[in-house]
């Protein structure tokens, strides 16, 4: 089974998680815990780049449902981009598009957040 | 072929618009395109379109100039006109009440082949002037050709819908295919945690919740297994109150907390924020309930959405209960190894089970309980003349138990030989024992040194079952000096007491194992059956006295299995 990775950078203030391989249940764990560590450090303006994930189950879903409610009352957003047609159709069957903004570029995304 | 150029204008018109129309299958852009060429064409300024959606009920598919909100609600219509009518014109009804609180002057049908595919209203001009005639006719060549563009745009939705559906029920068999997946996964590596947790991400993203929990049934009630965006406090609460646990228990079928009629519980769940419980069930036995917040996009549970979370429940359960097991027999394996373990150090710890002394007969004898407990005796020869006897039971059982024994033992050899009265080596192993171990540790023991020439018996006992000292006419006394249980208080001073040995003489020490062993009506074997067993069976050797001993107890407790060592001690003077 292909492997799980995710990678943590800054780009104006805005944390970048890049996400590679197959997230499913047995790694969401690692998904969860890369946010948990921005969250414990008080960051809030999350952009979740998903240019190298090649699988993403309803287990991977729940992880950002996890955490949307949280990041959102302490004034930041967690926004998704660069995902591959197969993969935004996961998003956008189980709904997720009504609630969170799904960008084609991360640059977009990191630009919302310096406007607000 | 008319030139009027307002004639051509209009032909132009209608062109542009079937053109438009024709290039997209999506209804609200056709829509829209039909309703800003109308309000254009008119300079009107409100206007809507109603498609039909099922029997009587109409959903507003596009407005212009009205509240957005009005957008997918859906408008009830009775009496369906079938030509071009004027609102003031309609019978009263609700579509007749609705369309003039919103100023809609006029109600064109769009129809299809005789089936009534929705309605376009429009309100007043901007500029005075009622509708001409000509500019009705126009309004119904618009509609009628919108109407297959209308029809094409319902089908293609319903496709979209239809496909969405059968997408969306992969995506739910991919979720339980992940959980079969786990089932299967090598066994060794199954584990509840991960199981529950795979439950829980799967549910989250896929009913799109935050607030989560998994409860498992266990022999004290329900007890939480994992719980993500509800406090733990209120897990504690409605694991904690009875009622509501047994709720969880006998639940069935998955039900909203909406419907509950009781209130109190109802409470509970609501402050949870939990909005639907669904039991997690093998072979219709409840083994979990899985609590649920509501859905942050705030739409009701579907019946078809409480079955997709009944079956992963069942699902998951299955593999819940299968890891549960897994887990149940590698402790149980881990147990079974200490046992031995604990076993093989007693064991190593005591001596032979007889001693061979001129003049006098000495028999021991040590049966461990399956469980392992802490019974200790031992003779060390001090001198050619004198040998300690010791008999102790530590508490506790297994591993801890037998390594404590060892302290015990080792403390005792260390001291044997240091010229030490009786009383000092006792309150210094009771120093050390005390030292060593935590308050709950304790051991009740009794020593004694037998001096063989002067046939005399020291002993100290520090809080063990008083042994024996039987007489050849059959009367007995027992030895009771000595002082506290090892290991409670740090500084104790014992007493000792010595007796004159007489030949025909008895000494009995025994552990708990024999004076507690335990019948089928939970009677406990006691002392006095002790008693009579030695005195029926006095004139025995001391290895047939002690068989007999062993015997009686066995028989008095058969059918119930042995909860802790056996030791005996038996020394006779010839």
């Amino acid at each position: 089974m292909e492997g799980f990775e995710v990678s943590q950078s800054e780009t104006g203030g805005v944390s970048i998680l890049c996400l590679k391989g197959y997230l499913d249940a047995h790694t969401a764990p690692d998904l969860e815990n890369a946010i948990q560590r921005l969250v414990d450090k008080k960051t809030y303006e999350i952009v979740v780049n998903f240019t190298d994930l090649t699988y993403i189950s309803s287990a991977g879903l729940g992880v950002f449902m996890g955490f949307i409610e949280d990041v959102r009352k302490n004034g930041g957003d967690i926004k998704l981009t660069n995902m591959k047609p197969k993969i935004y159709r996961v998003f956008d069957l189980l709904g997720f598009p009504t609630l969170y903004d799904i960008l084609d570029e991360q640059q977009t995304a990191v630009d919302r957040f310096s406007k607000n | 072929m008319n030139q009027d150029p307002e004639t051509k204008y209009e032909l132009q018109a209608i062109f542009d618009l079937s053109k438009a129309l024709n290039s997209s299958l999506d209804l609200k852009s056709i829509l829209d395109t039909l309703l800003l060429t109308l309000m254009g064409k008119f300079l009107i300024s409100k206007g809507l379109v109603l498609v039909g959606h099922q029997q009587e009920k109409y959903i507003i598919e596009a407005c212009k100039g009205l509240p957005r909100s009005f957008l997918d609600s859906v408008v009830h219509i009775d009496d369906f006109p079938l030509s071009l009518t004027f609102t003031a014109d309609m019978q009263p009804s609700t579509i007749k009440a609705f369309l003039k609180k919103n100023d809609i002057l006029v109600v064109v049908p769009v129809r299809h082949n005789s089936k009534n595919l929705g309605l376009i209203g429009l309100g007043k001009k901007s500029l005075a002037g009622e509708f001409s005639d000509t500019e009705l006719d126009y309004l119904n060549s618009l509609a009628n050709i919108s109407a297959t563009s209308i029809q094409n745009g319902l089908i293609f939705r319903q496709l979209d819908h239809e496909k969405r559906k059968s997408d969306k029920s992969v995506q739910e068999l991919n979720t339980l295919s992940e959980i079969v997946r786990e089932l299967n996964s090598t066994l060794s590596k199954l584990e509840t945690n991960k199981v529950v947790s795979l439950l829980v991400y799967s549910i989250m993203g896929e009913m799109m919740v935050n607030r989560c929990a998994v409860f498992l049934a266990a022999s004290e009630g329900m007890t939480l297994s994992l719980n993500k965006g509800i406090p733990s406090d209120n897990c504690s609460q409605i694991t904690g109150n009875n009622q509501i646990s047994t709720e969880l228990a006998s639940l069935k079928e998955p039900i909203l907390i909406q419907d509950y009629q009781d209130g109190s519980t109802c409470d509970a769940f609501t402050a949870a924020g939990i909005a639907a419980l669904i039991p997690m069930k093998i072979e219709n036995e409840n083994k979990g309930v899985i609590a649920i917040g509501g859905k942050i996009t705030r739409q009701p549970f579907s019946k078809d959405e409480l079955r997709f979370l009944s079956i992963l429940g069942d699902w998951s359960v299955i593999s819940i209960e299968t890891a549960r097991l897994i887990e149940q027999e590698l402790q149980k394996k881990a147990m079974d190894e200490e046992m031995r373990i604990a076993g093989e150090i007693q064991r190593q710890l005591l001596p032979d089970s007889c001693l061979t002394l001129e003049g006098y007969e000495v028999e021991a004898v040590n049966n461990p309980s399956r469980q392992v407990g802490g019974d200790y005796f031992d003779f060390i020869k001090m001198s050619n003349d004198e040998y300690m006897f010791c008999i102790a039971d530590v508490s506790g059982k297994g591993t801890p138990a037998s390594l404590l024994m060892a302290n015990v033992q080792a403390s005792l050899h260390a001291l044997a030989d240091t010229g030490l009265s009786l009383t000092e080596i006792t309150t210094r192993i009771n120093k050390i024992i005390y030292e060593n171990t935590t308050y709950d540790k304790f051991i009740t023991f009794f020593v004694g040194i037998l001096n063989l020439k002067k046939r005399s018996f020291t002993s100290v006992n520090a809080g063990h079952n008083p042994p024996y000292l039987y007489h050849a006419d059959g009367t007995f006394e027992t030895f009771d000096e000595g002082g506290l249980i090892l290991g409670m208080m740090p500084e104790i001073i014992y007493k000792s007491e010595t007796v004159k040995l007489a030949s025909g003489d008895c000494i009995v020490m025994f552990t708990d194992g024999v004076s507690e062993a335990m019948n089928v009506n939970e009677e406990e074997y006691e002392e006095h059956r002790i008693e009579k067993c030695i005195a029926d069976n006095f004139h025995l050797s001391t290895k047939d006295l002690l068989k007999k001993l062993l015997d009686d107890v066995a028989s008095f407790s058969s059918g119930c299995p042995q909860a802790d060592d056996i030791t005996a001690l038996l020394i006779k003077v010839k």
